[in-house]
């Protein structure tokens, strides 16, 4: 009995911390934090998308021990961790289609690194992965709709004439094209996101959703995020232990900040928007020494 | 001087008559939108008739369903030279 | 821009209400509305493809802000490719050149010192003081030999890229000025094996039909084309047709399954080279069934051989030049049609499926198409057929199909040469910019036609020089050499497209001896190996003219002014003209027949003569609406220069089968197709009714006949039926080296990608150069998809990532590198072995073998 009394005791003390807490951390949001938001809706697209094998949403943040692993061993290095503050439950691995896309490597890497199944081992064949689905979202803007050859989020597509093929349609404005309208199946699609990062639009018309999301679930997805804040009944979690990592030789690994850390990393050919410096003089005087 | 744009509804497959008809009346200008049923339509005053009138004579016309009005201006100096606070 | 404020609100009230119903209107009624009324709208061709688009171009405060598909270009109907898309885009990269730069050390010229920016002056200081050099030392060389024998040391790489004007000056700047036949466009590459079917074939060059054969068509065929990405709004009027056209076929070739395969009814992936021998059997497939047009070949074909075991246009010393019989020969013999028949009989359909892997029946099929008399085919090529050692042969087999059918010249029955340069048809071809041609057909080697030049131009006779000069690979080769002193790329990325760059190009642009110009709007490739590098403005920052594949010449306007000093191609050659006296550039013994130009510089001779220099120019170009252009080259040389050298150009041409309409014309039409005769165009050539010259040379010929008044004079109007046999590639996979390297384009990018991988979205929808392969392949050879792989042959080696899934399929024992790739250079890799006759390279054959990086 003194101990549902304590519980008693204890849930209400509970409670009036849990509130005396949330009133101070919406204060602090009020105060400094919403700037901070504000820039983050902006910044943040706010789709991520789990890698390959990640079991549905629920399973996946129960199994998942927000190690990192799977981060560590990405070999295009798309995968990053949730943060403080994101919409993304902290620490949980994802990707963002239009800025990294998944390159759905023959042997999932990041698969074969996850310690504890939150990534699915059973899945060897990365062609059935499901991490979204891709959606034409936009036919308006979509220049293919219009008649114009486009085709890159089809060409682009690793699964080409099975996740997307094209629909030949004569255009009867012009009388004499065709259109060459893609179209997305989703028994096929992995949601790999290379059709999304490589529309050619400002902003992309095809655009991959979480499978749920893409299905009409929007809301669903969204409130598992806001869920995890309301069960740690504040937005910060509890200060962490001090971490060590197993990483070779030049790698650091932040949790709380960028994740893995790369020193002295080559510029990837393909992180600029275009592979050019902006100074000609750079490109003319830089490649004679090295081929000379 | 009044410019007026409509949505005229038409009939299936009686858009190209409709718009026929509706380039007949002076002042009236069809814009498209025949296949869809939808005609685009601009009216303007005439000497003759003024285009409140004009848009009235719309639904004595064989296959329109409906006519909308969605855009009025009612102004003067129509004519002149536009200008750059358009901006 | 003239508009009252009523077109703004009625345009306003026109968009509102198509919103509001859901109505998709034509742009051009709604483009007031939520548009900027002070943007200028103007039309110009597209930049890329020989396809010849249409866009316009939207500027506001000298800046293009704005792009559109013309909605009234008979081409394209307002459509574009996404590089059309993205047009206004490759003009505003962050790196353009503006200051002409010059390699130096401790503030003077050297060849092994860093760029460094210099004036215009400098810049042309040090070009001249070059050439000048380099043009003595001609001279030497020249002394007490005919104009036949006639060679020189300097030399211009030039372009099919290249507006009609700057071909036209920079060929005349050469063949008369410099008297250097050293200039060759980058069209070599290109068209060559095209433009040397189309002369042997037809004795007059460019196709007969026009992209009209689209609809009218019942079976398409095409050979080494893969139009649905490197003519994508030709591919949509080809899909359209196979939509909406009942019975309507395509049939597809290649060496590998590309996109095309999507649409094909019947796709054929053959080994490389056997297209020689598949042609060869539907004409033996014609012959055996008695399925030829008797009357059309007794009365309009004559059929000839041509010599075999011609050699792959390598270095004279490599041992297979040396084995070959009949090196570079192809003077053409008479047969008769029975002689013509038995050369065939050896290309049955058993030998021909085992030797082009190609099933049976699928080559039945395709020879049933062509067989049928009431099936219209087009049959259309591009790389494939033309960069291939035996390119014009494979070109003339092609025609030989479609002579014996009479399928040729009418709506639907065309065999068409695509061209992939926006002006390979309308400059190099046309105004005649290789090594061995003149304006309008004409040849350096023929008497007769230099003096036809040298009458138009007001030169001294003897002036041109009679000895073809050297063609593209050839001058690599001489550069590398030392026998090319100066040498000036303009409008075009040699050194990334040339064969062989590790052992012929690189070395040559960096010969101790050589001085090297590069002419470009960005740092390319060749301009890093170049010395000095002049900051060109390009597209629109000029007035210009491109003719694209269907003989359509258009023009536009200058619409914006170019970066900082750049400067266009043509007042770069008019500009650097001036430099040179007459007396320092031609000799005494040819002074001394043109006394008159004693003193005078190149510049007054070539360009103040009274011809070029007619036009006066009234500081502004005004359109029919009131707008006004600049035009920066006329504003510079006082007259309207771009008109007075057309107008001396198109005099070539005129009452010759090459008419081009007045210069005004072209500036209100969407493009004219020649000739244009009595200002009517002409869609189909050498038929009776579509084509005027005809009647003309041909006056008691019937209604609707065709004659083929390009070869009027050397055999009755005949067109040229040429048999010649298979013969295998120049180098093919062995054990050592077991895999076939294709080479070519993608989609997302032109030519080596130095405008279009400065659009952001466009390096992004496809970044890097890959190794296209097949999955068995990259098994076999430990590779997997995504990852690094080496590929290496005899001549280089390049790193790229391996893509075993993407949109070109090639079968085992193939794969396929684009060459847009700055960082990945493919040209390391390939052969410059090439066509004897066209001195086309082919880029499509050569053994490579591939490892894990």
């Amino acid at each position: 009995m003194a101990e549902t009394h304590d519980d008693k005791k204890g849930i209400s003390r509970r409670q009036f911390l849990s509130t005396t807490l949330k009133t101070a951390c919406s204060v602090t949001l009020m105060g400094v934090g919403l700037g901070f938001y504000a820039q983050r809706a902006n910044a943040l697209p706010p789709l991520a998308i789990r890698p390959p094998g990640a079991l549905p949403e629920n399973d996946f943040l129960g199994a998942c021990i927000r190690c990192g692993l799977c981060v560590r061993d990405c070999p295009p290095q798309i995968l990053s961790l949730g943060q403080l503050g994101d919409d993304i439950p902290t620490g949980t691995p994802y990707f963002i289609a239009r800025t990294g896309p998944c390159v759905m490597c023959e042997d999932i890497p990041c698969v074969k690194a996850c310690p504890t199944n939150a990534l699915d081992h059973s899945l060897t064949d990365i062609e059935k992965a499901r991490m979204g689905l891709a959606v034409v979202v936009d036919q308006e803007n979509c220049i293919a709709f219009q008649g114009l050859r486009c085709e890159v989020c089809f060409n682009i597509c690793p699964l080409r004439g099975d996740a997307i093929t094209l629909e030949y349609r004569h255009n009867p404005r012009s009388g004499k094209h065709a259109f060459f309208i893609p179209v997305v199946h989703s028994d096929a699609c992995t949601g790999c996101g290379l059709c999304e990062k490589a529309c050619i639009l400002e902003k992309a018309a095809i655009k991959v959703y979480p499978i749920e999301m893409a299905k009409g679930e929007l809301g669903h997805h969204y409130r598992f995020g806001w869920k995890e804040k309301a069960k740690a009944g504040h937005a910060l979690v509890t200060p962490d232990v001090k971490h060590h990592y197993n990483l070779p030789e030049g790698v650091r690994y932040e949790l709380q900040g960028k994740g893995l850390i790369f020193e002295n990393q080559k510029a990837q050919p393909s992180s600029g928007e275009v592979p050019f410096p902006s100074n000609p003089l750079q490109s003319l005087n830089r490649k004679r020494k090295e081929s000379e | 001087m009044n410019l007026c744009s409509l949505i005229v509804h038409t009939l299936p497959d009686k858009g190209s008559e409709v718009e026929r008809a509706l380039n007949g009346i002076p002042g009236v200008e069809v814009h498209g939108g025949v296949a869809e049923g939808k005609l685009i339509v601009t009216v303007e005053d005439t000497e003759t008739s003024p285009a409140s009138d004009t848009m009235m004579t719309f639904n004595d016309i064989e296959g329109v369903i409906n006519a909308t009005l969605i855009y009025h201006y009612g102004g003067d100096d129509l004519n002149e030279e536009v200008i750059r606070e358009l901006n | 821009m003239s508009l009252t404020r009523r077109d703004f609100i009625k345009s306003n009230a026109i968009a509102a209400a198509a919103a509001t119903a859901g109505v998709t209107l034509p742009a051009s009624k709604t483009a007031l509305a939520g548009d900027d009324p002070d943007v200028r709208w103007d039309k110009a061709p597209c930049r890329f493809c020989g396809t010849g688009c249409s866009v316009l171009v939207g500027v506001k405060n000298g800046r293009i802000v704005a792009s559109q598909g013309d909605p009234d270009a008979p081409v394209n109907k307002g459509l574009n490719c996404i590089k059309g898309y993205f047009l206004p885009k490759i003009m505003y990269g962050k790196d353009r050149l503006t200051k002409p730069l010059l390699r130096k050390k401790n503030g003077k010229y050297d060849k092994n010192g860093d760029f460094e920016e210099v004036s215009w002056d400098e810049a042309f200081d040090i070009m001249a003081q070059k050439w000048k050099e380099s043009l003595k030392k001609s001279w030497e060389e020249n002394k007490g030999k005919p104009v036949t024998k006639i060679t020189s040391r300097v030399a211009m790489f030039g372009s099919g890229q290249w507006t009609v004007w700057e071909g036209y000056a920079a060929a005349k700047l050469f063949k008369a000025g410099f008297r250097s036949n050293n200039i060759d466009p980058n069209a070599r590459h290109c068209m060559a094996s095209a433009v040397g079917a189309f002369i042997r074939g037809f004795g007059i060059d460019e196709p007969m039909g026009c992209y009209d054969d689209l609809e009218h068509a019942d079976v398409f065929v095409l050979w080494g084309s893969n139009m649905a990405e490197m003519h994508p709004i030709l591919w949509s009027r080809l899909t359209d047709t196979r939509l909406t056209k009942p019975g309507c076929e395509v049939h597809v070739l290649s060496t590998y399954k590309n996109r095309c395969f999507e649409l094909a009814d019947n796709g054929m992936v053959f080994k490389p080279q056997t297209d020689l021998a598949i042609l060869n059997y539907i004409a033996n497939y014609i012959v055996q069934n008695k399925a030829y047009n008797k009357e059309f070949i007794e009365k309009h074909v004559q059929f000839n051989k041509t010599p075999t075991d011609i050699g792959y246009g390598l270095r004279p010393e490599d041992p297979r030049e040396k084995r070959a019989k009949n090196r570079m020969k192809g003077k053409l013999t008479k047969i008769s049609f029975e002689e013509y028949a038995k050369s065939l009989e050896p290309y049955t359909l058993e030998y021909v499926s085992k030797l082009s892997g190609v099933p049976k029946q699928q080559l039945l099929r395709l020879a049933k198409v062509y067989a049928d008399p009431n099936k219209k085919v087009s049959s259309y090529w591009t790389m494939g057929f033309n960069q291939h050692t035996r390119g014009v042969w494979v070109n003339g087999l092609l025609y030989n199909v479609h002579l014996l059918m009479g399928k040729i010249s009418e709506p639907g029955n065309s065999p068409f040469s695509l061209t992939g340069q926006p002006s390979a048809c309308g400059t190099a071809r046309e105004v005649g910019t290789f090594s061995h041609r003149l304006p309008a057909d004409l040849v350096v080697k023929k008497k007769a036609h230099r003096d036809i030049a040298e009458k138009i131009w007001k030169l001294p006779e003897g002036t041109i020089p009679g000895k073809p000069g050297y063609h593209a690979v050839l001058m690599m080769r001489k550069l590398h050499d030392g026998a090319i002193d100066c040498y000036w790329q303009m409008c075009n990325n040699q050194l990334q497209a040339g064969a062989n760059m590790n052992n012929e190009s690189y070395p040559g642009y960096r010969n101790p001896n050589a001085f090297v110009v590069v002419s470009d709007p960005y740092p390319t490739v060749s301009a890093q190996a170049a010395d000095l590098v002049l900051p060109t403005a390009m597209w629109t920052e000029k007035e210009g003219a491109y003719g694209n594949a269907e003989r359509r010449t258009q023009f536009w306007r200058q619409q914006v002014k170019a970066p900082g000093e750049a400067k266009s191609d043509l007042w770069q050659i008019m500009e650097f003209s001036k430099r040179f006296k007459m007396e320092e550039v031609w000799p005494p013994e040819l002074m001394a027949k043109a006394p008159e130009y004693q003193g005078k510089t190149l510049y007054e001779v070539l360009f103040e003569n009274g011809q070029v220099n007619q036009f006066p120019f009234e500081g502004k170009i005004k359109d029919d609406r009131g707008n006004e252009y600049d035009n920066d080259e006329s504003a510079h040389f006082g007259y309207y220069v771009q008109k007075g050298l057309f107008e001396e150009y198109a005099s070539f041409g005129r009452g010759h089968g090459h008419d081009l309409a007045p210069f005004d014309m072209y500036h209100k039409a969407r493009g004219l197709r020649w000739p244009v005769v009595d200002g009517k165009e002409t869609l189909f050539r050498f038929r009776e009714g579509y084509d005027p010259y005809v009647a003309k040379f041909n006056p008691n010929g019937a209604k609707g006949d065709v004659f083929f008044y390009g070869n009027a004079k050397k055999n009755g109007g005949r067109a040229n039926i040429i048999t010649a046999p298979y013969e295998p590639p120049a180098e093919s996979p062995d054990e050592e080296y077991p895999l076939w390297l294709c080479t070519g384009r993608v989609l997302e990018h032109w030519h080596s990608g130095s405008m279009t991988r400065r659009v952001p979205e466009l390096y992004r929808a496809f970044p890097d150069a890959v190794v296209f392969m097949n999955k068995k392949d990259a098994r076999k050879y430990r590779l997997r998809n995504g990852r690094l792989a080496k590929i290496q042959s005899r001549r280089g080696e390049i790193i790229c990532k391996v893509e075993t899934r993407g949109r070109n399929q090639p079968p085992e024992g193939l794969v396929f590198i684009p060459w847009f790739d700055a960082g990945r250079l493919v040209n390391k890799l390939t052969l410059d072995a090439t066509d004897p006759l066209s001195k086309e390279t082919d880029y499509k054959k050569c053994a490579v073998k591939i490892t894990r990086a």
